[in-house]
């Protein structure tokens, strides 16, 4: 059924949440202030991965690079001023997310989901500060410390809004449901 | 008319958007007005005029940072402290495209999203929501189960004012909410509007660019142009100044301008009427005169 | 007090009208220009040659005559979190870089506490990189237009398609996100006025803020994706009943032609980026 290459569909819907990561990244809106001292964690990559659900690899890999170009062009510190930390990693998002929830779907949709959004978000927080430290930007503890207050939220947020995003766009496909009231 | 209170009070307020950023857009450089308790006011401008940034002012989503002063139900603005939440309920503002306002999936959870934020329990929600739809005609069973981007635009508009109206707001705000609606949808939906401020008192201030629907339906007017306050006072007082309006981009209805027209020819004295009624009347009185 | 003005944080892809040199040239140009300086920026690491590019930078910027404080004031935002990575990395860092043919001395040891020569000259030359790097985004979006970027973008990448990779899908892709960005931002912010409106409590403080602000975030964002979604069927739709086909068949809209300024520069920065490659670990400091 897996339709190859280029359709109209998938230019338009890369397009389409590659500009939702920009706006996320260029907005406050695409961080989550965490309970920690260490800053923001951050959202942004979402698209990617929700791209990579909906549209297959190649789709989330350009979401994710786009999403890499514009992190690097609109970076405000010095880390991500860097193509090798801001633009690389960001590629594989989508496309980790993808083979996950391939591998997953037939035993469970939601939990394929979940377990997606976790691999797509591991794979940004784990490749960015790797290459973070390979550039010498951060000790390899600080970038550890890093990893942990930032991946736990960003994993748990991640998961939720790839549930409801899909879950909301499939039912409305569908049509089904029923209000509150 | 009976003027009470003034419930608004704005004074040679100031704005620009993108502040501090080369693209700085000037919208406000000077709006003063004064709006009374249980009235129903109209505010008329060309596009860009700034009557969106002005009103969005009533409700807190933009505050006075720079010169002027809004006072609302007693209220500065300008105050960080104000219980911005309780304004916003007392004040409810129905944007410029509904459709776009409606965040929801369903409309019933759409119209319920003010009662619900208010904490109020489902039983006083659910009756909140239902009297709201029937205020502005949808019917709460067959509607509220409906996913909120099926409706029609005329649908989509009741479904945003009756989101509005579920906070039961002590003044309405319709920013051009009723434009590009079917005509008779719009009379009905305005003669709804109508009903609410008559009878229940609302204040309702009213921003359009149809001179008909605000000649129609308000006391008084205050045409904005270039973000400052240009003309006010009672519709007819502003209608009867119809060179200066159209300097402001602005007509009069077609039925006023008929008359005047009139006036112009020599038929009758200057008069300005304000509806198809009055204008009737000129009209049957100029046919009784010429036949004797 | 909650701030709905989201397009004010956009200073990406804002335009900023002038006629200057820079605003003039063509946009392939710039972006190659960016392409040779970034590689030439991310292969330096001695403080001569990242002072000799900042200054190529600087100039840039002074010749589109994009006030630098507009560019800089982007930055002030994240100040207290570069400043804080630059302790960091000064403090703990010592060991870890070694520019190329010196030696790293150590200028103080106490306990966990490692400063070297290298890890100053990290902190100092990884400022430097920053700074250069900013000026030279802001260069390519400031002074080109969204519409001649994507032309831009489309120009250089369709030559790919001629060997079977999807350049010319790529640009659309790049160009259709260009031109969402501003459209969503108002949806973003109408989405937000409207709950707003109606009670939603933007923005709250207190010891659950990430649980809350999170929630908050949800609500905002699912309607963001499905407002996206619908916006994307209703384009995919247009192109579809148009016979959108793409690629190589389609007659382009602009045709760029190169002026002479446009060879100048990109011969110039061609041969400077080239170079600083070449000579980068000949720097005498
Ligand atoms: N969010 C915004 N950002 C920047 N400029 C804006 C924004 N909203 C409105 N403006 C500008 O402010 C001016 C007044 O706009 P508005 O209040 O919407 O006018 P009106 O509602 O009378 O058509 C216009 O020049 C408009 O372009
Ligand atoms: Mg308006």
């Amino acid at each position: 059924m897996e339709q190859k290459g280029f359709t109209v569909r998938r230019i338009v819907i890369a397009g389409v949440l590659s500009a939702i990561a920009i706006l996320l990244g260029a907005t406050r809106l695409g961080f989550i202030p965490v309970p920690t001292a260490a800053g923001n964690a951050t959202i942004m990559h979402v698209p990617a991965i929700i791209g990579g659900i909906m549209e297959g690899w190649v789709v989330g890999g350009i979401i994710g690079f786009i999403f890499g170009i514009f992190s690097f062009l609109q970076a405000t510190i010095p880390l991500f001023k860097d193509p090798l930390v801001a633009i690389f990693p960001r590629i594989f998002i989508g496309i980790t997310a993808y083979f996950t929830y391939v591998g997953l779907k037939r035993f469970n949709e939601y939990v394929a989901l979940i377990v997606a959004a976790a691999v797509g978000t591991l794979t940004n927080t784990v490749l960015v500060l790797t290459m973070a430290v390979v550039r010498g930007y951060m000790a390899p503890g600080v970038a550890l410390g890093v990893g942990i207050t930032h991946g736990i939220p960003e994993i748990i947020v991640a998961c939720i809004l790839v549930v409801a995003v899909v879950a909301a766009w499939k039912r409305v496909e569908t049509g089904r449901g029923r209000s509150k009231v | 008319m009976d003027a009470g209170r003034p419930i608004i009070q704005v004074n040679d307020l100031h704005h620009r958007y993108l502040r501090g950023t080369p693209l700085e857009v000037v919208a406000l450089k000077g709006v003063t007005m004064e709006i009374y308790e249980g009235e129903m006011v109209g505010i008329i401008g060309r596009s860009g005029a700034g009557k969106s940034t002005l009103v969005q002012h009533f409700n807190g989503l933009i505050r006075p940072r720079e010169r002027g002063k809004v006072i609302v139900d007693g209220e500065d603005l300008a105050d960080p402290d104000i219980d911005i939440r309780a304004l916003r309920q007392k004040v409810g503002l129905v944007f410029q495209y509904p459709e776009q306002q409606l965040f929801e999936r369903f409309v019933g959870d759409d119209i319920a999203f003010g009662p619900l934020k208010m904490g109020l329990p489902m039983e006083e929600v659910r009756e909140r929501v239902r009297e709201a739809m029937e205020m502005v005609g949808l019917d709460f069973g067959r509607f509220k189960d409906r996913y909120t981007f099926t409706l029609s635009g005329g649908e989509m508009r009741r479904a945003a004012i009756a989101g509005v109206l579920a906070l039961r707001p002590k003044i309405l705000i319709l920013d051009e909410s009723t434009s590009g609606v079917d005509p008779r949808s719009r009379k009905d939906l305005l003669g709804r509007i109508d009903a609410l401020h008559r009878e229940r008192g609302l204040t309702v201030i009213f921003v359009s660019s149809s001179m008909e629907d605000v000649a129609e339906l308000v006391d008084r007017v205050y045409v904005i142009d270039d973000g400052r306050t240009v003309m006010s006072g009672t519709t007819r007082e502003v209608f009867s100044r119809p060179e200066e309006l159209i300097r402001y981009g602005l007509g009069v209805p077609q039925v006023t301008e008929i008359v005047h027209e009139l006036a112009r020819r020599g038929k009758i004295p200057f008069t300005t009427v304000v509806n198809v009624q009055e204008g009737k009347e000129v009209v049957w009185k100029i046919l009784n005169s010429s036949a004797t | 007090m909650e701030d709905f003005e989201f397009l004010r944080h956009i200073t990406l892809g804002q335009y900023l009208p002038g006629d200057s040199l820079v605003h003039r040239l063509d946009p392939r140009v710039k972006i190659s220009v960016m392409l040779f300086m970034t590689v030439a920026i991310t292969f330096n690491v001695s403080y001569l040659a990242n002072i000799i590019l900042l200054i190529v930078c600087l100039s840039f910027v002074l010749l589109s005559k994009i006030p630098l404080g507009y560019i800089l004031s982007g930055v002030k935002p994240a100040l207290p979190f570069i400043i804080v990575l630059a302790i960091l990395q000064l403090l703990f860092y010592g060991d870890a870089f070694v520019p190329y043919g010196t030696e790293s001395r150590t200028i103080l040891r106490w306990g966990w506490v490692h400063v070297t020569s290298g890890s100053v000259q990290l902190v100092v030359v990884s400022t430097l990189r920053f700074l250069q790097l900013l000026f030279l985004a802001s260069l390519l979006t400031n002074t080109t237009t969204i519409s001649d970027l994507t032309s831009g973008m489309e120009a250089m990448l369709s030559p790919f398609s001629r060997v079977g990779l999807p350049g010319h899908e790529l640009a659309l892709v790049g160009a259709i996100a260009l031109r969402f960005v501003p459209i969503l931002a108002e949806q973003l912010e109408i989405i937000m006025k409207a709950q707003a409106s109606r009670g939603a409590d933007l923005g709250a403080k207190g010891r659950l803020r990430f649980i809350q602000t999170t929630r908050q975030m949800v609500a905002l964002i699912v309607p963001l994706f499905i407002d996206a979604f619908r916006r994307a069927e209703d384009l995919i739709l247009a192109m579809e009943a148009r016979c959108y086909v793409g690629g190589r068949h389609r007659t382009k809209r602009v045709r760029f032609r190169f002026q002479r300024a446009d060879y100048i520069a990109y011969v110039l920065v061609l041969l400077f980026s080239a170079a600083m490659v070449a000579f980068r670990n000949r720097m005498p400091f």
